[in-house]
């Protein structure tokens, strides 16, 4: 367990810099959008001295600004989610062999690189709360009074349509479908990776037939609407869900431990 | 060399590094959980607005088997909201829910949500066909293909034994070619009903010789009892200038002995005024018949002298059978090409002695709306008909032979606020049902 | 003792290890010879777990689980397996969070005999220097056996006069040593036991002592006969 913990750390630190680079990017990004459309907009205002500006309407002006701020560091992530083991394996050093050598197996390994990536994305969906409290600051310094107009936050956060559907949707059960979702393809991810390191090429195509298999399955159950009522394949998906994610983390555990060569 | 030492000591300064090391997997954590948990955690009702239907004016025990449902818009998502009057309840709908609702072509309906709650297991897989139901039975029509010949699936549920029996009914040997439709489904006491329309296709395509049958069905056995041909005059023409159309009993918990059968042809080289939507030709001309028949004798009974109809009364207008009466109401929307009417008209006839019984109009003004809904719902001899008042849904309810008003209701919020205009501004509450 | 029995693999379709079967004892210090790409790294890599054998056992005194297996036997490779970016005093570090049989009062002297600085980044070592610092990784933990890939190889004399010391010091003499290499002059009087490979099974298996004693011949007079026919 302590191993565990020790190289969680280990991998954490080794993306500090990474990741302060996307934290700061985002920030700069989404902080520029909202002064550009405040800066528009007042000049609006200028013409037009009844037309109010509220948070949540700049937050509905700049969707692009927030898709770019999003969208690379989502980029970066998922090749880091490959590169959380390439980058070990090829170059002059191979840290791989100190990785596969540590006494007390080779699950912490594997646990550590799976739970450092997931506490990236949750620490950037985090980031992304604190910076829409940060943005709101913003807006206030840089509006002047006349021109602003009071709106809850929900209804700020709710006008941006990248949060909606995918990044922080209203509902928690949405929340938790979309993360859910996500952690399964990064375990189908990381089995792919062990596929390819322990067999090649025939890694490859046997991970692609896996993902394959695994996003069948899971849309399977959804076809049988004539059959089956709603609630009931809602629970056969989630069963299928479940199994899917046992299944990714034991064929990943055994790769892991026997099958992977450095 | 022998200077190596093989003692074992652990350097202070490691171990210093060694805390220091957690931090940034501490924070990370802490930043992640608590953002989260507070996001997530705080006031997760606050999202979703609570409404509920107070009972304006009237009987509360109306407004109990009364639901509008709609949506409440989060940015440009709709989420799916009920209203009734002990509260709202959202089927918070996932995107799975909304995909799958995609994929399966049944809509919601909810008059099936009951009779799934109730028998859940016989209605497993049923969603395309036609029900009926009596005090005794449940009883499911489908039409199902095998060997190109088209026959009649009758699904059978005995409610107080819990048993369930399917028979297969092929009747006069329906050729490959024929196109048949299941029309109407009835039961009348021991018997079951199947209204079927057959036809042949011409040529050109449309549809000739329509032929309307009603066969008569045992409820314990699945035998045919009887096979009754009802022959509507004009059924001969093909269907572009010769249409029929039956008015089914939606009112459903009584079973009515008749079903209404309209029979419409296309005056010829008369057009109306109006013009159909997309610029296509002007709307034809149509002269209506219309026709009681009644299932017990297999008696058709032209209605023509008692309801001089216009060609706008009949076009224009929903039917409604409750036991021996029928009632024909129409609003002027069909007009408007919009879903909302300013009056309606309601005209009542009682089949079993040839008579009209009742005749009004009532306006929504009167109803303290500028608009009322189309087409209404009808049940238990009420006539519902939603309102929408500054885009706060009401209902009206009014009963159907005096056209007095028994029951207004309307949606308000749980929790009254102060910026309750914005939050019915992204509501819309537009269907009304009436739950089983 | 290291028991390697029947161990075969098979890389890219060819088959490297073709039923490869010896010993290594402690105490002593074995010597795998062979041509380039004869197995031998892969040989030490299956050892330690990170290649995966096609069939065959490897035994570590008796017992095959990998659990203790780590802190048992060391491994030195041929690139130094550490991030470029660490100083070598977070490699060190590293060894110490994680191995209970780390020594590191060891480890620094052996880093000031090797004349290592503690602050210098791994990526911009020499070659000789990274060769040292790998010793100084695989020598300073209480392992019962090391092995080693190519310790010589591209390493300039002086370094290589400065391992061999190690070599024969009690730090080397009281373990079991691994050593592959395919330049066998320069420590050919440190072997006890040389396994010679030719494709891809035990071609020899000698005691060095012993064939110089009774046969006169030197380790390399052995190799000519092997790998000259």
């Amino acid at each position: 367990m302590s191993q565990y913990f020790k190289l969680l750390a280990l991998e954490v630190r080794r993306f500090r810099y990474v990741l302060a680079g996307i934290m700061v990017y985002t920030l700069i990004v989404e902080c520029v959008a909202v002064a550009l459309d405040i800066n528009n907009h007042s000049r609006l205002f200028e013409w037009n001295n009844d037309s109010r500006h509220s948070f949540a309407e700049v937050i509905r002006n700049t969707q692009s600004g927030f898709q770019l701020a999003i969208v690379i560091p989502v980029a970066v992530l998922l090749a880091y989610a490959l590169l959380i083991w390439y980058r070990d394996w090829f170059g002059r050093h191979p840290f791989i062999y100190r990785q596969m050598t540590i006494p007390g197996g080779r699950a912490p390994l594997y646990f550590s690189k799976l739970t450092a990536i997931l506490l990236f994305v949750f620490s950037m969906v985090a980031w992304q709360l604190v910076l829409m409290s940060v943005l709101r600051i913003e807006y206030v310094w840089l509006t002047p009074d006349a021109m602003q107009e009071a709106v809850d936050f929900t209804e700020a956060m709710t006008s941006n349509e990248v949060f909606n559907t995918f990044l922080l949707p209203p509902s928690f059960k949405a929340f938790a479908l979309n993360y859910g979702l996500g952690i399964l393809l990064i375990l189908i991810l990381f089995t792919g990776v062990l596929m390819e390191r322990s067999y090649r090429i025939m890694g490859i195509v046997a991970g692609l037939i896996y993902a394959a298999l695994n996003v069948t399955l899971l849309i399977l159950p959804t076809t049988f609407g004539l059959y089956l009522y709603s609630s009931e394949i809602w629970a056969i998906c989630l069963i299928v869900f479940g199994l899917e994610v046992a299944a990714a983390l034991w064929i990943s555990l055994i790769l892991v431990s026997k099958k992977v060569s450095a | 060399m022998d200077k190596f030492n093989t003692g074992q000591q652990k350097s202070i300064g490691l171990k210093q590094k060694r805390i220091s090391r957690y931090i940034l997997v501490c924070i990370l954590t802490a930043i992640s959980v608590v953002t989260l948990s507070a996001h997530y955690g705080y006031d997760p009702d606050a999202r979703i607005p609570r409404f509920r239907l107070e009972t304006a004016e009237g009987d509360d025990a109306i407004g109990q088997s009364i639901q509008i449902t709609g949506n409440y818009y989060i940015g440009a998502t709709g989420h799916f909201i009920k209203v009734f009057p002990e509260g709202t309840e959202f089927k918070d709908r996932l995107p799975l829910d909304t995909f799958m609702q995609g994929l399966s072509f049944r809509g919601y309906r909810a008059g099936f949500e009951g009779l799934t709650d109730d028998f859940p297991s016989f209605m497993r897989g049923k969603s395309y066909g036609e029900f009926d139901q009596t005090q005794e039975w449940l009883a499911y029509v489908e039409l199902s293909n095998a060997k190109g010949r088209t026959r009649i699936k009758l699904s059978l549920l005995n409610k107080a034994a819990g048993k369930s029996t399917v028979h297969y009914l092929e009747a006069g040997g329906w050729p490959k070619n024929e196109n048949i439709l299941l029309e109407d489904v009835q039961v009348e006491d021991k018997n079951i009903h199947f209204l079927l329309r057959r036809w042949k296709p011409d040529s050109a395509g449309y549809s000739t010789n329509s032929q309307l049958t009603d066969y008569v069905v045992d409820l314990s056995s699945g035998n045919i009892l009887n096979e009754r041909e009802i022959a509507i005059p004009g059924t001969e023409v093909s269907s572009q200038s010769h249409q029929i159309r039956l008015v089914k009993d939606w009112s459903g918990d009584t079973a009515s002995p008749y079903t209404l059968i309209i029979s419409s042809n296309a005056e010829p080289e008369k057009r109306s005024t109006e013009k159909l939507p997309q610029n296509a030709d002007l709307r034809p001309v149509r002269s209506y018949d219309l026709f009681a028949y009644r299932y017990a004798d297999g008696k058709l009974e032209a209605l023509n002298d008692l309801w001089p109809n216009t060609v706008e009364d009949a076009g224009n207008a929903n039917y409604f059978l409750n036991g021996d009466d029928l009632y024909a109401i129409r609003g002027d929307a069909g007009r408007k090409n919009s879903t909302f009417s300013t009056f309606i008209d309601v005209k009542g006839i009682n089949l079993a002695r040839h008579a009209h019984f009742t005749a009004y109009s009532i306006g929504a003004s009167e109803l303290g709306s500028q608009t009322m809904g189309s087409p209404v719902l009808f049940k238990n001899g009420l006539i519902h008909v939603i309102l929408n008042q500054d885009s706060r849904p009401m209902v009206a309810v009014i009963d159907a032979v005096t056209g007095k008003l028994v029951y207004k209701g309307k949606v308000v919020l749980e929790k009254s606020a102060n910026d309750e205009e914005k939050v019915f501004n992204k509501t819309r509450l537009d269907t009304l049902e009436i739950r089983s | 003792m290291i028991h390697i029995q029947d161990a075969h693999k098979r890389y890219r379709g060819r088959k490297v290890l073709d039923g490869v079967t010896f010993k290594a004892e402690k105490g002593q210090i074995t010597c795998l010879v062979g041509m380039n790409g004869a197995g031998k790294s892969t040989l030490l890599k299956a050892i330690m777990g990170l290649v995966p054998l096609s069939r065959g056992t490897i035994k570590v005194d008796g017992v095959q689980t990998k659990r203790e297996l780590y802190e048992k036997v060391s491994f030195i490779p041929d690139h130094a397996a550490m991030p470029g970016g660490y100083r070598l005093e977070e490699g060190l570090q590293f060894m110490d969070d994680y191995y209970a049989s780390w020594n590191p009062t060891r480890a620094d002297e052996l880093m000031a005999f090797f004349q290592l600085n503690a602050r210098d980044r791994v990526g911009n070592l020499s070659k000789g220097t990274a060769a040292k610092f790998g010793l100084v990784l695989g020598l300073a933990a209480d392992t019962e056996f090391v092995l080693m890939d190519e310790p010589f190889s591209g390493i300039d004399v002086f370094s290589r006069e400065m391992i061999g010391e190690v070599f024969s010091s009690r730090l080397v003499e009281e373990r079991g040593v691994l050593v592959t290499t395919h330049e066998i002059g320069e420590i050919e009087y440190l072997l006890d036991r040389a396994v010679l490979l030719k494709d891809g099974k035990v071609a020899r298996d000698i005691d060095c002592e012993q064939v110089r004693d009774e046969d006169g011949k030197s380790v390399l007079d052995v190799m000519r006969e092997v790998y000259r026919t």
